[in-house]
């Protein structure tokens, strides 16, 4: 039986053993001496155990011993060593056999290779383990969910993010890893999906274990079983943060951008920066601090979120000096990163003080660089945590430090542009004005010819304000060749210049010049009219006068042509002698005498015998003297009767001047010579001149004795206009004391003896007096009668004059001898005189012209027009002296010198006025000062200095023309003082002023300060003068309040008697 | 007709300037007046005057610099002086250097007439 068994246990597909309870083999099988290749004695006791791998065999006996205690069976995989060495797995089992008592008396084992399996098992541990490792390297959050939705698995990449385990995760409820803003959409979605077991995909912030939220990218889709039922989903969720960040950068650039190109303030701008900055990088503060355009300090800071004090600090600070940290970045072109405000070293200074004041721990500044290079600013990020910036924040800044740099330097350039266009509108402007304020017309035209501008003097000359139909301003006459010719210009483009009438705004015309000159674009078409117009009226009428006065002489002279060829003038040539060599066809006409019969010296047979002698002599005294003189004398005519002729001869000269020759015009006056002898009768001949001149003419036929008289004579006479006059009615006239004068030389003219002028009185039924001078000659007339033909004057008017001036100069004979003013007399005879010397001229030419033969009356109304003016003249001379010389007791009364100069400075007032004197009067009158004396005087003393005051400040423009006058109480009597600021004099030449007469010609006749002197003198006073300390001089008078000369010589007619050192106008009108 | 001799007149005064010209051609001579002595220094008058009216004061340059300058010039033109004041203590002196005349303001037309006659030889 044992056999059989043996048999059985050999054929069993596995290793058997059975062993004691303490583990000792103690049977084997003959396939565990086949395997393991170890001899049946080898393997008993714990033999076996060398068969075991040396990792597996403390595990499988301490798994057995366990087992061996509490009863159980025992099973456990080792490795078992095959006879080659190899091991190869088994599964280790072995049962206990127990006795009655319960006790294990035995172990029965069965060892089955399962080598195989346990390879193929690893392979699929070893799949799954890479496997996993991919899903959890991939770089998104994986997770599968229940089809409820419930987290199911998820991969590490998800645990890490969300910094918790599935299991956590799973208890966790999911919203907690949403943004809340996000929750109620992801919700929303995931359960429409549950429902419809559609896929779906959505953006949401999932909160990372640091709490920042990010950006994913989430999409969920559903696995289905071979029923078709959903068996669980999948998730997928991608990092999209950057991607959303770099997305709002773009945005807010875009905005930025926008902002600049829509030309924003650049504060606003550069604030939105900040802003858009901070919500970017968030934990960050923005700043831009601006460099002002001279680069040489900062200008101001734009920083939203920081305090006004922080950034108020930076406002003005120069480069040059030591500041935080912008200050460097702005000088020095460099980033500054200031990782530690609290440690840096670089700014221990005040700017580190108010950045820790404001909580500020770090700051990362940059500059902020134009295209040109130029530092426009800085860029900085202040942070409340110490720190640097990671990459994304030094690209942020790049970016944002660009974009801060194009809307600086685009609001630079609009500012720029701003200016210069401000600068253009006022050069504009400025252009405007100059051409509005041009002298001329102004316009310009378009290529067409239209108008495009006009300045203000076309609008002000037109009335119209628009440059449009200019053509309604022409003159209707000028518009068509203006219009023909502009259009001719416009075609060939060459410069218009045309002449033609404008019409004003009052609706009259006058003349323009009109020139436009073309401007022309590269490719020479004209683009533009410039033109100007000017005024050429007046120069048009001159031309206009010209022509008429150019046609009038043409008319003259052919006038004059015809008139000598038809009037019946005789003209002849003659040698050097006289010798006469041609004579005209009229000469022969007249005379009836051939060229033979006159020629030489024959013409003379043709003269009046008792003409002939007169004409011959003064033939010979023109042809001796080479003067022209005229002749007269009667020419026979053919029928043997004589007419008068004017012989007019003219010499001809060579360049010296010697007579070469004779030319004459031989003009028949026999009518002229009638009509005179007619005018010369006639009464009415001088009537207009006569009266104007108060000069008639009379003749009186001495014969007959009758005497005719013109009208005027009789209204000088007083005698009817009727009644004959007589000699006997002349004499009665006549002033008793001047008939004997009167009736000798009417015995004179009786005798043939001619007489020169002579002056006679009158009386007059009224007992007056009438001067008259009369001037005549004694002619014979042509029947041989004696006749006396004269001019008598009136000059009443000027002999009064004469009179009163002789009064007036023995008036200052008279004072000139008591006070020896010679020289003052030679000054009043001079002003007297020189009226007196034109009274006496012009009334001199006045006879001569009216008793010439024919009287000039023209001249004679001209000089008698002067007589009268320059005897108004004499008489104004004769007012001023007798006003300044009145040989009335001068008065001596109390005067008060503050009323007198009052009433000096109110005369003068209205000079001063005008000669810019600022005048100051110091005239106390509480203590008036009081002196005795001739008011008058003294007036003329004070109205001497002051105009002499005021003169000398006439040239005085570099300081006030400041005159002080005053006047007070002395001691003695009282002070004038009278101080100006003018050209004043040498301190040595002081005394020499009262030398001087310093007036003016206008009024030459006032008074000096040598006479001012003379008159304060007679009063006992002093008159001085002294420079000013500054410019100017003071003229002081002095007066006591009763003159100590007064008595024999200080008052009356001896006022005058202090010294008087001539008069020197010239020093003034030199 | 043969041209008139030309008498130069030279006064500040300008009543004598209108009248004695007047005068002047009555008597038959052509006229010119000046109101200065520099302004007849300038004139062509000076080479075809054959009398030189001329008065004493004048501002600027007097008659008698005016006389001066003349001779110095070597024009040898007549001078009838006129003067409106009443010294007569350079009469001599003037007539040494050559005036033909002086007269004292007013003078009579006669005066005048004889001053000229003697200043252009005539009988």
């Amino acid at each position: 039986m044992e056999s059989d068994l043996s048999r059985v246990v050999d054929a069993l597909p596995g290793l058997v053993w059975t062993a004691l309870p303490d583990g000792q083999f103690d049977f084997m099988n003959r396939r565990w001496s086949e395997y393991t290749g170890l001899a049946v004695d080898a393997s008993y006791g714990r033999g076996w155990q060398v068969a075991v791998h040396p990792e597996d065999l403390p595990g499988l006996l301490a798994g057995w011993r366990g087992g061996s205690s509490s009863g159980a069976p025992v099973e456990s995989t080792v490795r078992l060593r095959g006879a080659d060495g190899s091991y190869r797995w088994f599964l280790f089992r072995a049962h206990p056999s127990a006795d009655a008592s319960g006790q294990v008396v035995k172990w029965c084992g069965l060892s089955t290779d399962i080598d195989d399996r346990m390879q193929a098992e690893e392979a699929l541990r070893a799949r799954e383990s890479r496997f996993r490792l991919i899903v959890d390297g991939l770089p998104v959050l994986l997770s599968t969910a229940t089809p409820n939705g419930e987290l199911e698995h998820a991969n590490r990449h998800y645990l890490d993010y969300f910094g918790a385990t599935l299991e956590e995760l799973k208890a966790r409820e999911a919203p907690q890893n949403l943004h809340p803003d996000d929750q109620e959409r992801v919700r929303s979605a995931r359960r429409a999906a549950i429902d419809t077991g559609q896929p779906y995909e959505i953006e949401c912030r999932r909160r990372r274990a640091d709490g920042v939220y990010r950006w994913f990218y989430l999409r969920a889709f559903p696995l289905r079983d071979s029923e078709g039922r959903i068996a669980l989903w999948y998730r997928l969720q991608t990092d999209i943060e950057e991607q959303k960040r770099a997305e709002a950068l773009l945005a807010g650039e875009k905005q930025l951008l926008e902002m600049v190109a829509g030309g924003r303030p650049m504060p606003d701008i550069l604030e939105a920066l900040c802003r858009q900055v901070e919500s970017t990088a968030s934990g960050c503060y923005c700043s831009i601090v601006l460099v002002d355009p001279s680069g040489t300090q900062l200008q101001e800071a734009i920083a939203p979120s920081l305090a006004a004090e922080f950034n108020d600090a930076v406002r003005g600070w120069p480069l040059r000096r030591v500041g935080g940290p912008c200050v460097m970045v702005a000088r020095d072109k460099v980033q500054v990163i200031m990782s530690d405000v609290a440690s840096d070293t670089r700014w221990r200074n005040s700017w580190r003080a108010l950045a820790q004041a404001h909580g500020l721990r770090s700051c990362w500044s940059t500059p902020i660089v134009s295209q040109a290079g130029q530092v426009l600013g800085t860029f900085a990020l202040y942070r409340r945590e110490p720190g640097s910036p990671d990459s994304s924040q030094l690209e942020l800044i790049a970016q944002f430090t660009n974009i801060a740099s194009i809307a600086i330097e685009r609001a630079q350039r609009d500012e720029a542009l701003r200016q210069s266009e401000a600068r253009r509108a006022d050069a504009e402007r400025e252009l405007q004005l100059t051409i509005d304020s041009i002298p001329a017309m102004v316009a310009t035209y378009r290529a067409d010819g239209s108008r495009l501008s006009i300045n203000k003097r076309v609008r002000e000359y037109t009335g119209r304000s628009s440059p449009e139909d200019w053509s309604r301003t022409v003159h209707p006459d000028d518009i068509e060749p203006a219009e023909s010719k502009w259009r001719a210009c416009i075609a060939s483009g060459e410069p218009f210049e045309h002449e033609y009438r404008v019409r004003q705004a009052d609706g009259t015309y006058r003349w323009f010049m009109r020139h436009r000159v073309p401007l022309c674009n590269e490719a020479g078409q004209v683009i533009r009219w410039y033109g100007v117009g000017y005024d050429i009226e007046d120069r048009k009428r001159a031309e206009a006068a010209l022509r008429q006065s150019e046609t009038r002489i043409a008319a003259a002279e052919r006038e004059l042509r015809r008139t000598l060829d038809s009037i019946p003038t005789i003209t002849w040539r003659a040698a050097p002698n006289g010798y006469v060599q041609h004579l005209n066809k009229r000469w022969f006409e007249y005379t009836g005498t051939t060229p033979e019969q006159v020629h030489g010296w024959r013409w003379k047979l043709c003269v009046h015998p008792d003409d002939l002698d007169h004409l011959l002599d003064i033939g010979n005294q023109y042809v001796a003297t080479g003067w022209s003189i005229d002749a007269e004398a009667r020419v026979r005519r053919h029928d043997g009767t004589y007419r008068w002729f004017l012989f007019r001869p003219a010499p001809a000269r060579d360049e010296t001047g010697k007579v070469v020759g004779w030319y004459g015009a031989i003009t028949d006056i026999e009518d002229r010579k009638r009509a005179e002898e007619e005018l010369r009768r006639s009464e009415a001949f001088l009537a207009e001149g006569q009266r104007l001149s108060q000069t008639g003419s009379f003749s009186w036929r001495v014969d007959t004795d009758e005497v005719t008289f013109s009208q005027e004579l009789h209204r000088i006479f007083e005698f009817d206009q009727d009644a004959a006059v007589t000699l006997r009615r002349l004499r009665e006239r006549t002033h008793p004391e001047d008939r004997a004068l009167m009736d000798e030389k009417v015995s004179d003219v009786r005798a043939g003896r001619n007489i020169s002028e002579i002056d006679i009185r009158l009386r007059m039924p009224d007992g007056g007096v009438k001067y008259l001078r009369i001037l005549g000659r004694l002619s014979r007339r042509q029947d041989g009668r004696l006749e006396f033909l004269g001019a008598i004057q009136d000059v009443t008017q000027g002999r009064l004059a004469e009179a009163a001036l002789d009064k007036v100069r023995s008036e200052l004979a008279h004072v000139t001898r008591v006070m020896s003013f010679g020289a003052l007399t030679a000054s009043i005879a001079h002003e007297v005189n020189q009226p007196l010397a034109g009274i006496v001229t012009n009334a001199s030419t006045c006879l001569r012209m009216l008793a010439a033969e024919p009287p000039n009356i023209e001249g004679a109304r001209e000089t008698a027009r002067r007589t009268i003016r320059d005897g108004n003249r004499a008489a104004d001379v004769i007012a001023r002296l007798r006003a300044l010389f009145s040989k009335k007791a001068a008065e001596t009364e109390t005067v008060d010198l503050n009323e007198a100069t009052r009433e000096v400075l109110t005369l003068v007032f209205g000079d001063l006025l005008r000669n810019k004197v600022i005048l100051r009067a110091e005239l106390d009158s509480d203590h008036p000062p009081l002196v005795t004396g001739d008011r008058v005087q003294l007036q003329q003393v004070i109205l001497n200095l002051v105009r002499n005051a005021s003169d000398a400040m006439s040239e005085v423009n570099d300081r006030p023309r400041d005159l002080l006058v005053k006047a007070y109480r002395e001691e003695e009597g009282a002070r004038l003082i009278v101080k100006d600021a003018g050209v004043g004099f040498e301190t040595q030449g002081a005394e020499r002023l009262f030398d001087a007469f310093y007036t003016t010609k206008s009024g030459g006749m006032g008074i000096g300060l040598s006479l001012s002197r003379s008159i304060i003198e007679n009063h006992g006073g002093k008159l001085w003068a002294e420079a000013n300390d500054g410019p100017g001089a003071t003229f002081s008078v002095s007066i006591p309040r009763q003159a100590t000369s007064a008595g024999d010589e200080g008052t009356a007619g001896a006022i005058l008697t202090g010294p008087m050192r001539g008069e020197r106008d010239a020093t003034r009108n030199a | 007709m043969a041209s008139r001799p030309l008498i130069s007149v030279v006064d500040d005064d300008e009543s004598v300037r209108e009248s004695l010209p007047d005068l002047l051609r009555e008597f038959g001579f052509a006229v010119e007046a000046f109101s200065s002595a520099e302004q007849f220094l300038a004139s062509d008058s000076i080479r075809t005057t054959r009398c030189l009216i001329l008065d004493i004061a004048m501002p600027g340059m007097s008659g008698p610099d005016l006389q001066r300058e003349l001779i110095l010039r070597q024009e040898n033109v007549p001078i009838v002086f006129i003067t409106a004041h009443a010294d007569r203590s350079l009469f001599p002196r003037l007539i040494e250097q050559g005036a033909v005349a002086c007269l004292l303001k007013p003078f009579s037309d006669t005066a005048l007439r004889e001053a000229l006659d003697a200043a252009l030889g005539a009988p």
